[in-house]
């Protein structure tokens, strides 16, 4: 049985679904505490299938690292390397400071842990930047897939 | 169209500081004990949301600003790559 949407398709829709996430997650009053705890464990969920979906230029980009004017791939590569850490950042001590989504099914954290707090808020700043520059590396590659995606067509000069 | 996203960074822009003036909180006193910091802490974490139009224009000037700094690094980028 085929899939019912392509690869491009399936990466884009994922991708546009990260940043609304994103967006949602770095604003807590919009979505409300409850809410934020839940998505944020939603989207490291989508976040994993991102990087699986990737795993091809992680691999063939971890192998061009010392190539000969390899510039671009070794910026992409470190700002890739910068999110992914600001983001495990984010999610992990989201995780020790839960206050409803872990302590419901009687999991302990250190709800209001000062330290934990501040990594949280610090790293969702980078977390911030760094999406907006890994959109921007990839732009041309975003909006070939969303004219592809949305049927957009480009008519010639 | 230069001018059009001039404009609408122009207007995300007032939006967005309206939006932090609206969600700016003093901080809390330094010379209070650890167990009373936490639990005022807990308590602004879990103030009720704030009126509808403040979280959506809060929610809509993230993605704004993410696309602005995907603009900028976008030329940045294309001068030194």
């Amino acid at each position: 049985m085929a899939f019912p949407i392509s690869r491009v398709q399936l990466i884009f829709w994922l991708d546009v679904i990260l940043l609304i996430l994103t967006a949602a997650l770095e604003t807590v009053p919009f979505t409300g505490l409850t809410l934020h705890e839940w998505l944020g464990m939603a989207i490291s969920l989508l976040i994993l299938i991102h990087i699986l979906l990737s795993w091809t230029w992680i691999a063939a980009s971890s192998r061009r690292l010392t190539a000969p004017r390899a510039g671009r791939t070794r910026v992409n590569y470190l700002l890739n390397f910068c999110l992914f850490a600001s983001v495990s950042a984010v999610i992990v001590s989201g995780l020790f400071i839960s206050e409803v989504a872990l302590p419901a099914p009687g999991i302990k954290t250190v709800a209001g842990d000062f330290g934990w707090g501040n990594i949280h808020g610090h790293f969702s700043d980078f977390v911030f930047i760094f999406v907006g520059l890994h959109l921007a590396i990839n732009w041309d590659w975003s909006i070939a897939a969303a004219r592809k995606c949305l049927g957009i067509r480009v008519l010639p000069e | 169209m230069r001018t059009l996203i001039l404009l609408c960074a122009g207007a995300m822009t007032v939006a967005a500081v309206y939006y932090s003036m609206y969600s700016v909180e003093p901080p809390l006193p330094k010379n209070l004990r650890p167990e009373v910091k936490r639990i005022m802490y807990r308590t602004r974490r879990r103030r009720p949301l704030e009126p509808q139009p403040a979280r959506i224009i809060g929610f809509a000037s993230e993605i704004v600003f993410i696309g602005m700094v995907a603009f900028g690094g976008r030329r940045i980028l294309r001068l030194r790559l």
